[in-house]
């Protein structure tokens, strides 16, 4: 009995020294392979880290390689969907381990400021913004805008459909019934803007349930993101997609049979940067850097060839590519950034269950 | 007293036995601590989120009930019930048709058994959401059946809306119910077929005792096709989200996926799976307490094959080709035609292009995440069928007592929750500012990346080797013992060679799972770092829909690939007494199938136990 009871200690012993190893084992496997682990908090803030970047803009990796080729600060970048994006961040929440976040839509950018999770006060100092650049920056300057894509443009096929609707309430018309397909808001961050333009657009939440309910009677089609109502485009399902406007523009210039229109009024969807607030100095500083560099020339230069259709320029002296028309010629409004954001929870979750599920 | 005496010794002894399992033996502690670093913990702080947002800085309550009533109001309810039913009409579908696969396989002399049984695999490494594109691709207008002029709006309405989702997840759950069922199959019947037939029995009197004998397996392979069918998310997101047909999976993701991400809603969901799952396990036992299956033994007879004439031979082939047809051929056809196919032009020979497949080759960076993905996979999947071995054999052990119970019921359970709760799980679990002050950055690593692999696929596997763990007797093990073999060199000459097709298969499950799993990649990846999955969606991104779904086909045939060769490896190259072991097997069964064993055998248990009872006692 007291042998049994000493090799039974022996075991226990034993595997408490084996799970001790493997926690070492992990601790180190961590430490080491984490180069952009939060520990960095002591780092001096001179000293060169590499810069976390969450980025759903496709400028990356391009602008990234450019930027650390000039400056010699190492990219740690994680690429993905602006909604995958901002579910890691906020499951961060209680150990931040981003730096710096470039996606499309300024409403996001606000919730998060909101919850004091961002730098503010900070405006990059090597390029000058246009008027409408300077109307896209927030009191708090806690985001920077570096460009403008176009929420709600409808991407179609003119033999299926030879008069596409020149602005949204004609999607109510019987000609339209079952044509028309769009992303789900609560999946799709760009959409949301989309919503919310088009609720502004008809004079406020109320009215703009009561539209949606009236397309959804009039057979809209709900899809999760752009490439699966793109791809419902191709299948013959709807005619007419409503996608934000850069997706448009590159899937014509793949399938030429295609066009993008413009209807009135599409809704101007920002693409910004946001630090964050609790990154460690030495990354703020890069950060900072980063945006320093996307707003030089030689950033605008690098955007515009990595990504041609990431949307319009608003630094002064910047063109945009080709296939985007002049902004001026093309009916956008634009949306109050604050109030719509504070209004997205509500509004994707009163979408989601009466038009996606209803 | 006296009389009293032998019965309450009895009775303390089942206690002692009962509860052994839970004492903190140094194996078991080594199994539970595994199972609550990768599965339980994880999952835990997510569901957690449900009442307590606060623990993890997701909101300002320690306890609240307002993710209950806001779940609610988004219509939990009504997507638990779609689920439940869908899963429900899986199920069954699951369960009846490996039946008739099975009865060929093991009851007939029809040919291809084997072949059945490969394509039953096949069948299980194909991702669900490919099989649900696949079957888009056809019925749709812009579609194959379009572009023949046999489309069909009655056709498109059905497979584009509940039905077909329950029929893509019952097709897709038939490998699971059948490798439940045929062992039980095979195993009983011989000496009560003759003995019914001696007291003048019919076919239809030996149905009717032989059936109630399957209802372990059948049970069974109903609970696992359940939980596989409610937490799948690759068809709650293609053909459910679009058809107004809302389900518990596409609910979680919405909640995830919506900013501001709401992971307390996310987590009622999870519960409700969670819930779902207990109560099916609940159901089925509550079907089998106090009865006894008990009906093979050692000494007993093989199931007698019926000959089939030619009509049955058709009718069997018939059968079988229009199963795999539909579960498999119809989808292949559907995803393969939309990659090599010209838009808006037809079926016509000039609308063929091979162009999305030469401009992948243009893509670059492709080398990269392939080559990510295949080691993650190769490493993780070993780590998967280590672990799911050690899963298995506890539970094979300790399957009467409390913590073996648990486990099994944990494993259920977390094959019911989808990758996305792991995944979120992990990051609340595991980047944690006090680990990060301990110097444990486990967060961004591919370490991490790696253990949701693990936890992802170690459910499913370890319920696929418990069948094969069941029917090993410990009796070999002690033989080789008393022989003077080693503990460890009776596990690799004993019982190795008895469970190494088992475990090859459960490793290539592993591994196909794990090269193309999405939703943890997404979350996971640490910076820098590519998952084949996610360059497949980047692809997709940039418009590039046929090259996207050329770059899957692709990525299923380097599967495919692989799990062909290492077929061939270890035909060729795996020790001879594998091998031997292996065409004696076959030789004896006529069957490849059966030693695939049972999946979930929790069922199929009692006819083992029952076997190996009887067969140490004859």
């Amino acid at each position: 009995m007291t042998l049994q009871r000493h090799r039974t200690r022996r075991r226990f012993v034993a595997l408490l020294g084996v799970a001790a190893g493997a926690g070492a084992l992990l601790a180190a496997c961590g430490s080491t392979s984490s180069s952009s682990s939060s520990t960095g908090a002591n780092t001096a803030a001179t000293k060169t880290v590499p810069l976390v970047v969450y980025s759903a803009k496709n400028y990356m990796p391009g602008v990234g390689t450019a930027f650390s080729n000039k400056t010699g600060i190492p990219i740690d970048l994680v690429n993905h969907s602006t909604g995958t994006l901002l579910t890691r961040i906020q499951a961060q929440a209680s150990d931040p381990q981003w730096g710096l976040l470039w996606i499309d839509g300024a409403a996001a950018c606000a919730a998060l400021d909101d919850q004091h999770m961002l730098l503010r006060n900070f405006e990059p100092t090597t390029g000058k913004l246009t008027s409408l650049g300077k109307e896209l920056v927030p009191a708090d300057k806690s985001y920077i805008p570096t460009a403008v894509t176009i929420a709600g443009a409808i991407v179609y096929n003119p033999k299926v459909l030879p008069n596409p609707p020149t602005n949204f309430e004609q999607l109510l018309e019987p000609q339209y019934k079952g044509k028309v397909g769009m992303n789900n808001p609560a999946i799709s961050g760009p959409t949301y803007t989309f919503v919310a333009g088009l609720m502004h657009q008809v004079g406020g939440i109320p009215q703009g349930e009561s539209f949606f309910k009236k397309l959804a009677a009039n057979g809209l089609q709900v899809f999760s993101t752009n490439k699966v109502t793109l791809t419902a485009l191709l299948q013959g399902r709807i005619a007419m997609a409503i996608v934000q406007n850069n997706a448009g523009i590159e899937f014509a210039e793949k399938y030429p049979q295609l066009k993008v229109e413009y209807p009135k009024e599409s809704t101007l969807l920002p693409s910004v940067i946001c630090i964050d607030g609790k990154a460690p100095k030495a990354q703020v500083v890069e950060a900072k850097e980063f945006a320093n560099y996307v707003y030089s020339a030689a950033g605008q230069r690098v955007m515009k060839s990595v990504n041609p259709y990431g949307g319009w320029p608003i630094m002064q002296g910047e063109t945009p590519a080709p296939l985007l028309p002049p902004l001026s010629s093309l009916p956008v409004q634009k949306i109050a950034t604050r109030y719509w954001g504070g209004q997205e929870a509500s509004v994707t979750q009163w979408f989601s269950t009466n038009i996606v599920n209803g | 007293m006296m009389a009293q005496a032998p019965s309450a010794i009895k009775s303390r002894s089942e206690l002692r036995q009962r509860w052994a399992v839970l004492r903190p033996t140094s194996w078991r502690l080594l199994v539970w601590v595994l199972v609550a670093v990768l599965l339980v913990i994880p999952s835990l702080c997510f569901l957690l989120q449900a009442f307590s947002p606060r623990l993890f800085g997701q909101g300002s309550a320690w306890l609240t009930l307002a993710n209950l009533s806001s779940a609610f109001h988004q219509g939990f309810a009504r997507a638990m019930l779609d689920s439940v039913v869908v899963g429900v009409a899986a199920a069954v579908l699951a369960v009846v048709l490996p039946m008739g696969l099975a009865i060929l396989v093991e009851r007939t002399d029809a040919c291809g058994g084997g072949a059945i049984v490969l394509g039953l695999w096949a069948v299980l490494l194909a991702p669900s959401y490919l099989i649900a594109v696949g079957w888009e691709e056809i019925v749709l207008r812009g579609g194959i059946l379009g572009a023949l002029g046999l489309w069909s709006p009655g056709l498109q309405h059905m497979i584009l809306g509940p039905v077909g989702v329950a029929i893509v997840l019952g097709l897709k759950g038939v490998p699971f119910a059948y490798f439940a069922l045929a062992p039980s199959l095979a195993a009983i019947g011989g000496d009560l077929e003759a003995a019914i037939r001696t007291h003048g029995g019919g076919r239809l009197a030996t149905l009717r005792i032989l059936a109630p004998l399957l209802l372990p397996a059948l049970l069974s392979g109903f609970v696992i096709v359940f939980a596989e069918s409610v937490g799948d998310f690759g068809v709650a997101a293609t053909i459910a989200a679009s058809a107004h047909f809302p389900i518990a999976t596409y609910l979680l993701y919405e909640s995830i996926s919506t900013f501001p991400a709401n992971f307390g809603v996310a987590a009622v969901v999870g519960w409700g799976l969670v819930v779902a799952v207990g109560v099916a396990l609940l159901i089925q036992g509550r079907l089998l307490r106090g009865r006894s299956f008990a009906v093979v033994t050692g000494r007993g007879r093989s199931s007698p094959r019926r000959q089939l004439g030619w009509r049955g031979r058709v009718g069997a082939a018939g059968f079988t080709g229009a199963f795999f047809l539909i579960a498999l051929g119809v989808p292949l056809v559907g995803v393969i035609f939309s990659s090599v196919l010209v838009p808006f032009e037809g079926l016509k020979l000039s609308a063929f292009t091979f162009a999305n497949y030469r401009d992948l080759l243009g893509v670059q960076g492709l080398g990269g995440p392939i080559r990510f993905s295949g080691e993650m996979a190769l490493v993780c999947g070993l780590a998967v069928v280590a672990l799911g071995a050690v899963l298995a054999r506890t539970m094979a052990a300790g399957r009467s007592g409390v913590s073996g119970r648990l486990l099994d019921l944990t494993l259920v359970v977390a094959v019911a929750l989808p990758g996305v709760v792991f995944a979120a799980g992990y990051i609340f679990a595991y980047d944690l500012p006090f680990l990060t002050h301990l110097g444990i950055a486990l967060y961004g690593t591919t370490l991490l990346l790696g253990m949701a692999y693990v936890a992802n696929s170690v459910p499913s596997s370890s319920r696929l080797l418990l069948g094969p763990f069941t029917q090993v007797q410990d009796r070999l093990l002690h033989a080789a013992r008393v022989h003077g073999a080693s503990g460890a060199r009776a596990w690799r000459q004993g019982v190795l060679p008895l469970l190494a097709r088992p475990i090859l298969w459960a490793f290539l499950l592993a591994f196909a799972g794990i090269f193309l799993e999405l939703p943890i990649s997404e979350l996971l990846a640490p910076p820098n770092v590519v998952p084949v999955s996610v360059a497949v969606l980047s692809v997709l991104g940039k418009a590039n829909i046929g090259e996207g779904t050329a770059l899957s086909v692709v990525a299923i045939l380097i599967v495919l690939a692989f799990v062909g060769a290492l077929q061939v490896v270890f035909r060729f190259l795996a020790p001879v007494g594998w091998r031997k072991w292996q065409e004696q097997r076959v030789s004896v069964a006529e069957a490849e199938g059966e030693e695939l064993a049972s999946i979930a055998a929790p069922a199929f248990a009692p006819v083992a136990e029952a076997s190996l009872r009887e067969g140490g006692g004859g």
